[in-house]
């Protein structure tokens, strides 16, 4: 996209995560046995987010790359608590939370002064669960919800351009979590 | 050419050397003798020379070598994206390359009473590349195979 005399890319990944819906729709279709004899809020779109009032944010160290194109781990934590808190969501520091917010930033430098960044928001949460394949039940890192992009372009407005995004998409995690609580 | 990969790997966060993390870190993977493998790239990727059947080998080919039978069927998938921005006037290109290893459940959640479908994560791996356009859709090879052999011979070494 263009703004002003700055020449932006994005990429956006589709909506959701392609991966998780293919593999829930899987699911689904195995379970479906299961499914029938299910609650019916279960079976509500986004039922696993039922139920979400407390969350975590950790945000992945930055690189000196991302630096370099004005990107600060401190500011995206902030903007990213500050979009959960706004939402109604009890925000978490430094605990150990079971369900969390995990941003994800890689930038590259372009020698020419271009700024490439891949930005990802994710939404995960820890399980004890049987694994299909498995006997006994391990603990397990669950993937609620993703969304990435990838955005390129001058120095100036990079790094507003990603946290812009980042906002994006936790706006609307939040907004699929009261959904699914109602 | 400016060449760069990070990686960013995560296995409940970290990559643990010790053998009691590894055997905590790896249990999920215990079990797991065959994956389907999933390739998902964009305009910009074909344009800068990625080809999805080349990464769907590639990938197939190291969990073949690490013993890990590849089929339709089986209980986690390893899918590969590739996100790419093409800069014309440069002629260079830009990818973002991720390989995640996930299986499919239902089953209960921290703040639910309900049992649900969820998506478990087992390995996540990430980077970017950036080259000219006529040495990009190699070098993303290049790392889509190293992304491929690290999950593998995770998969491999948890059922040794």
């Amino acid at each position: 996209m263009r703004e002003g005399s700055r020449i932006m890319f994005t990429r956006l990944s589709p909506p959701g995560d392609l991966l998780a819906r293919a593999m829930l729709a899987a699911s689904l279709v195995c379970l479906a046995a299961f499914c029938v004899a299910a609650p019916a809020s279960a079976q509500k779109p986004d039922a696993e987010l039922r139920g979400i009032t407390v969350v975590g944010v950790e945000v992945e160290e930055l690189g000196s790359q991302a630096a370099a194109c004005g990107l600060s781990r401190d500011t995206i934590q902030a903007a990213m608590s500050k979009v959960l808190a706004d939402n109604g969501l009890k925000v978490v520091r430094d605990t150990d939370t079971d369900t969390y917010l995990y941003v994800n930033v890689n930038t590259v430098s372009l020698a020419t002064g271009l700024c490439v960044s891949r930005y990802d928001a994710f939404l995960y949460t820890h399980v004890s669960a049987r694994l299909p394949y498995q006997d006994q039940p391990v603990l397990v890192q669950v993937s609620l919800l993703h969304e990435g992009g990838l955005a390129g372009g001058g120095k100036a407005g990079h790094a507003e351009n990603v946290i812009k995004n980042l906002k994006g998409y936790v706006e609307q995690f939040t907004s699929r979590i009261r959904a699914a609580g109602q | 050419m400016q060449l760069l990969t990070r990686a960013v790997v995560a296995v409940f966060g970290s990559l643990l050397a010790s053998s009691g993390a590894f055997a905590q870190d790896y249990l999920p993977l215990k079990g797991l003798a065959a994956v389907r493998v999933e390739i998902a790239i964009d305009e910009d990727a074909q344009a800068c020379g990625v080809s999805e059947t080349a990464l769907n080998t590639v990938a197939s080919k190291a969990a073949a070598d690490a013993k890990v039978a590849v089929s339709e069927s089986a209980p986690a998938t390893l899918s590969v994206k590739v996100m790419t921005l093409r800069f014309k006037t440069m002629d260079m290109c830009v990818s973002s390359v991720r390989a995640q290893l996930a299986a499919s459940g239902y089953g209960p959640l921290p703040y639910g009473s309900r049992s649900v479908p969820v998506t478990y994560l087992l390995v996540s791996v990430s980077g970017m590349q950036s080259q000219p356009k006529d040495r990009h859709g190699e070098a993303v090879a290049g790392v889509v195979k190293t992304f491929a052999d690290d999950i593998a011979t995770r998969i491999r070494l948890a059922n040794q």
